[in-house]
């Protein structure tokens, strides 16, 4: 070996950090292929020894491919898991109780226990004495609260939800405040989100894909018939029951509350991106259409079983919203007809004004897919038949009306001055008022303490994948 | 070429309540590291995440009062105190709803408040948290790299493979596995450290790599 050739440290230096120009780096590439001293130089600059011996200890038990599979769980950690930064603040809001399994009073709620938390709200569990059921208090963060707009804001949305009314949007029991801080008063949920559903129990069934996405379309052309958006359809703001056939959206335009404020000072969001619609991760105006879009990446999260963009930030999450598209379902799940990758595409085109109109068309759309899934005889919608490739289709008409033309000029030699006996169009069919299949009731039953098991199983789930 | 990073580490940055990110990922890491090392010590996989919850809301608490010259190693030895207490907290309010384990439970709790097990607890505890600092690190530095540059540098220095086997299993050159395996090192080494400085006892006690 050649001492002569040992690149020096300072250059082997600016090789590990990728500042050689690719000529010089080849060569020390090479040179490393062979040089026993350089491969320990270059590890030694990389990191000491104790690095190096701890990495085995430290990492293994996990295979790379492990590793991968759990990194957007873990960097889409949510701002709910860091309520009980301000559980003090929230302890001194409330006021004593006697009751021993409470930990305070909230207007005439008794509170037992904080639940949860999302970028704009923290859930608590109390129990209303008078009506005998739990509620959910949705309680703006008391560290979004210290911004007056934020707290117009929360208050504002807070009773435009309160006035839609449909079954598959969470009922609203009332609003107040408390020093200041608004509040939502809520049923009490039990059961499952779509989050969790996805997390447990992926791959789903395309009818209950289907049924689920219909009920989500059906509340939402609620609240756009009210000229209300949602801004922030995400799994884990579709409250399944015990069943899927009555889901409740909840969380109606309260993303808005944080809109000023959703950059923290570190520059990430507040919030879990992955849902958004492209105009709504460029900061643009939004109509209703943005909720057409995380419908689609909804529906794309249950064919595949993960969020449609995923990055290691906020920000690489915002992006790829912005400039890719999503890996294909096909690569994901293969079992994913045709038709619903194309009604996926076709909510979440980024231009939106090519995508589906409106959340009633897409409701209509959902349930004739759920008729043809019964039923193969019943037609799919039109939409969702292969697009034709439009300059293919006009040459096509082009062509047959040369066709036309000329047959009809020569027909016109030939028989002329025969008359040509025109045909009177025949009427279409009728279409098939297909109805929507009977809806099972399912009771939300007000268990005690589920939220909070629930919870806390989340918690450990989450640990566990991280294994 | 990557710019150094000028702020402080995590574990630093805590004091901040609003810094969200900072909470966010000494969260990610540490709700691992609690748990383990309560389960460790006797306690029920379902009870974990009481003790998860009360260590959180302690340290969220307790984190403001905090010596603001004080060291990260100095804040780590407290963190394992908060956990060692909730989880023999929570030992103590419920040994009779586990009639059965009852034996077990008294005895954890012995090894728990014994002075001279602090030592073993302290041990366990750096363990537990290097080893999520580690993998929490690598989640986050593994889409920076290619595929195979990641194998090359996972089954050479984790799987501890040789280079020359790796390199031909890769189809790669030994000096692109050498490569490979550096550079991810350093990225890991930089998150890691960005973290909490005071992690690897090189930084801390000056111990040189040669003397090993």
């Amino acid at each position: 070996m050649n001492a002569e050739l040992h690149p020096a440290a300072e250059t082997l230096l600016q090789y590990l950090y990728e500042d050689l120009p690719s000529g010089r780096a080849e060569e020390i590439e090479t040179h490393l292929g062979e040089c026993r001293i350089c491969q320990n130089h270059l590890e030694s600059i990389a990191a000491g020894q104790d690095w190096w011996q701890a990495l085995s200890g430290c990492l293994s038990g996990s295979t790379p491919e492990q590793d991968i599979a759990v990194a957007s769980e873990a960097t889409s950690a949510s701002p709910g898991e860091l309520w009980f930064v301000e559980h003090q603040q929230i302890q001194n809001l409330l006021s004593p109780t006697d009751a021993p399994s409470k930990i305070g009073r909230l207007g005439v709620y008794e509170v037992v226990g904080i639940v949860g938390a999302g970028a704009t709200a923290v859930v608590l569990k109390a129990f209303d004495g008078a009506l005998n059921r739990f509620v959910a208090i949705k309680l703006l963060r008391p560290t979004l609260a210290a911004s007056p707009i934020s707290r117009k804001r929360f208050a504002r949305e807070a009773r435009a939800a309160a006035s839609i009314v449909h079954e598959n949007v969470i009922e609203i029991y009332g609003v107040s405040e408390v020093d200041g801080l608004p509040y939502l008063v809520m049923p009490y949920v039990r059961g499952e989100s779509l989050a969790k559903r996805i997390e447990q129990s992926w791959p789903m069934s395309t009818e209950a894909m289907l049924h689920i996405a219909c009920q989500v379309a059906d509340g939402l052309a609620a609240a756009h018939d009210k000229g209300l958006i949602h801004r922030d359809v995400k799994p884990s703001n579709i409250l399944l029951g015990d069943g899927i056939e009555r889901l409740k959206l909840t969380d109606f335009g309260l993303a808005r509350a944080v809109d000023d404020l959703g950059l923290t000072r570190s520059g990430t969001l507040a919030g879990t991106p992955e849902y958004m619609s492209p105009e709504q991760a460029r900061g643009e105006t939004i109509d209703h259409r943005t909720d057409l879009f995380s419908l689609g990446s909804v529906l794309y999260a249950m064919c595949t079983g993960r969020p449609p963009y995923t990055s290691d930030s906020c920000y690489g999450v915002l992006r790829r919203i912005v400039e890719e598209s999503p890996r294909p379902i096909s690569e994901l799940n293969p079992d994913v007809p045709n038709w619903m990758r194309l009604l996926v595409t076709r909510l979440m085109e980024k231009d939106r004004d090519r995508r589906m109109a409106g959340a009633s068309l897409v409701a209509k759309t959902l349930r004739q897919c759920l008729n043809h899934l019964h039923d193969p005889h019943q037609c799919l919608p039109p939409e969702l038949l292969p697009r034709r490739n439009p300059t293919w289709h006009r040459s096509v008409i082009a062509i047959l009306l040369v066709i036309v033309t000329v047959s009809a000029v020569i027909a016109g030699m030939v028989m002329w001055p025969a008359t040509i006996p025109v045909q009177p169009p025949r009427p279409h069919p009728p279409t098939v008022d297909t109805e929507s299949p009977p809806v099972v009731s399912a009771e939300w039953d007000d268990g005690v303490g589920q939220i909070l098991n629930e919870l806390d199983r989340q918690l450990n789930d989450l640990d566990l994948g991280i294994e | 070429m990557n710019t150094p990073e000028t702020r402080p580490s995590i574990l630093i940055r805590l004091r901040d309540h609003s810094d969200r990110e900072a909470w966010q990922q000494f969260v990610q890491v540490y709700r691992g590291v609690i748990r383990r090392v309560a389960i460790r010590y006797g306690l029920q996989e379902a009870d974990t995440s009481d003790v998860v919850q009360e260590v959180l809301i302690r340290i969220s608490k307790g984190i403001v009062g905090f010596d603001h010259d004080s060291n990260q190693a100095r804040f780590r030895t407290w963190l394992g105190q908060v956990i060692r207490s909730a989880i023999i907290d929570h030992h103590r309010r419920r040994p009779r709803e586990q009639a059965s384990g009852l034996t077990k439970v008294h005895e954890q709790l012995a090894q728990l408040t014994d002075k001279d097990d602090q030592q073993a607890f302290d041990q366990v505890m750096s363990h537990e948290s290097r080893n999520e600092i580690f993998r929490w690190a690598a989640r986050r530095i593994r889409g920076e790299f290619t595929e195979s540059s990641w194998m090359a540098f996972w089954k050479t220095s984790v799987e501890q493979q040789s280079v020359d086997a790796v390199a031909d299993q890769l189809g790669r050159s030994v000096g692109a596995v050498y490569t490979s395996r550096s550079r991810i090192m350093r990225r890991l080494r930089e998150e890691v450290q960005r973290f909490d400085e005071s992690l690897m006892p090189e930084d801390s006690s000056g111990e040189s790599p040669d003397e090993r």
